[in-house]
């Protein structure tokens, strides 16, 4: 495998004498998608804080796109990464004024801004909202525009926390499904921190848990699956209650475990079904 | 440094400072009340000897002044009295725009936002202080003319024999109001690594003001005159202290100290 983006090493943070992080170990590899997840207060933020050089570690190290994270290399490092945590965006400001102060920090070359945020806007479903104060958006369009700015300078490697917090269900599918394609045709790396999963599993390739800023769990999501659940369990649909009877019977008098429950679409379901006709669909 | 993500964020802060009423109100009313109302009526006071003898304490503070105004209160007033105001309203405005920059910042939960972007300690430092320093200054330089137009046509320095400003003044405006001004900005770096909101940082900014309040009371009470050897040494004074708060303020700020308070 080529070098990872990320890699930490043991890394430990404490505050005083308590741990934010402890002996947290691990990688992070081009085109995929790492879930950093866990309760409130695990951990994740300083963990996101430590990897990109806000932070020192007490112990241990941390290497971005391998080179080692130090005072000195995490600003220019900083360049090829885009962060979207809960740091608010300037409410006195529209939301192209702050698009266009991030993009002259990130180095977007000049000529090419104005365009560049028209396309994070439209992708994130803000372009008409281009000349608003942030200040007078709702709370999840606070959040559309600071994706936006993450997205702005076309990060190789994406740090997101709780990206779908404030967002309704279809931006947040809507979200999914750009950062997956941002993973297959562009090579984006992504780390998603989060507490609730909201669809994000789906594209998730990589998983760290964290529970009070220990490690429980890293590795590939389906190797992990498979060591959790060595036997997968299968699903017969059938759209009659007796025949659905009759084959569980038939099963179990095969030695087959075997139940029958009733599946209704659900209220998520629902809400699609009924949300207007989007285009493309 | 890099002069583009400076830029930006200079910038940034205009916009955001120029929206914040605030901000705006000291900043506009200051210049107004302090270098257009109050030398206005100063002047037009001691253009009347009979109107400036009924205030007690005039005999106190000629008496500390350089011979050659003793005879004119006028001068008095416009070259010594009022001088220490134009230390004072840099300061103030420093103070006003360094605490709306750097404390509002954490206050309304953006400073993070701004850690995460490839500016170092040093441009990010440096161009908050720029934000604020530069407008500080053209508004102090703003006042000395409004004030100057004001001598001009109330005291009318030419019929008296005397130039106004003087080669003091320019130097007080010119170089000694940018330098407190720094001062005060200087300071401000360093209470917002510890004040968290915007009353507490400019409850203990408000004493930076002190120092010049005491000169503007000791020159009322003759103890002091603002001439070319109290400049000096103030001039003095705020270049070793800049020194000292530049490095300070500069070289000590800390991305890790200032995200462990946030």
């Amino acid at each position: 495998m080529t070098t990872p983006l990320i890699r930490a090493e043991k890394l430990t943070r404490n505050f005083g004498d308590r741990p934010a992080v402890e002996n947290l170990s691990f990688e992070a590899h081009r085109a995929r998608v790492l879930g950093v997840l866990g309760p409130n207060g695990s951990g994740k933020s300083t963990t996101v804080r430590l990897v990109t050089g806000l932070l020192r570690p007490t112990s241990g190290s941390v290497e971005l796109f391998g080179e080692p994270v130090t005072a000195k290399s995490a600003p220019r490092l900083r360049t090829r990464i885009g962060v979207q945590t809960e740091s608010n965006l300037y409410h006195r400001l529209t939301v192209a004024e702050n698009l266009q102060a991030w993009a002259n920090l990130h180095g977007v070359p000049a000529p090419k801004i104005s365009d560049r945020i028209d396309e994070v806007l439209a992708v994130v479903g803000l372009a008409d909202r281009r000349k608003s104060l942030v200040g007078s958006l709702s709370k999840g369009l606070r959040q559309k525009a600071k994706i936006a700015r993450a997205l702005l300078h076309s990060p190789e490697l994406l740090f997101l926390d709780e990206p779908t917090a404030g967002l309704d269900p279809e931006a947040s599918e809507d979200l999914v499904n750009h950062l997956a394609n941002l993973r297959s045709e562009f090579g984006t790396t992504i780390v998603l921190c989060t507490h609730q999963l909201h669809g994000l599993e789906r594209i998730c390739d990589d998983v760290v848990v964290l529970v009070n800023g220990q490690m429980v769990a890293a590795g590939q999501v389906k190797e992990l699956l498979n060591e959790h659940w060595p036997k997968p369990e299968f699903t017969v649909k059938v759209n009659d209650l007796a025949v659905a009877e009759q084959i569980v019977a038939d099963l179990q008098s095969a030695g087959v475990a075997a139940t029958v429950t009733t599946e209704r679409p659900s209220l998520h379901e629902l809400y699609f079904r009924l949300l207007p006709h989007r285009e493309g669909e | 440094m890099n002069k583009t993500r400076m830029w930006a964020v200079v910038v940034k802060d205009w916009r955001e400072l120029s929206r914040t009423k605030q901000t705006l109100l000291p900043v506009v009313m200051l210049p107004v009340v302090f270098a257009l109302l109050l030398p206005a009526t100063l002047i037009a006071a001691a253009n009347q000897p009979q109107a400036l003898s009924s205030i007690g304490f005039t005999e106190a503070w000629l008496s500390a002044m350089p011979g050659h105004v003793v005879a004119d209160p006028t001068r008095a007033m416009v070259e010594f009295v009022l001088a220490p105001v134009f230390l004072m309203i840099p300061m103030v405005i420093a103070t006003v725009l360094a605490t709306a920059s750097f404390v509002g910042e954490k206050e309304r939960d953006t400073l993070e936002g701004l850690l995460f972007t490839p500016l170092t300690d040093r441009e990010l430092v440096i161009s908050k202080i720029l934000a604020t320093w530069i407008p500080a200054v053209a508004v102090t330089w703003g006042s000395a003319l409004i004030y100057t137009a004001v001598v001009s046509a109330l005291a009318k320095p030419w019929q008296h024999g005397w130039v106004f400003p003087n080669g003091t003044w320019l130097v007080l405006v010119g170089l000694i109001a940018p330098l407190a001004a720094f001062f005060a900005i200087g300071c401000i770096v360093l209470i917002s690594h510890r004040a968290a909101t915007l009353q507490g940082a400019q409850a203990v900014a408000g004493l930076l003001v002190l120092p010049v309040i005491l000169l503007i009371m000791s020159q009322v009470a003759g103890v002091v005159a603002f001439d070319a050897k109290l400049v000096f040494a103030v001039g003095l004074v705020l270049i070793f202290a800049n020194l000292m708060v530049f490095w300070f303020a500069v070289y000590r700020f800390d991305r890790d100290r200032i995200v462990t308070r946030l």
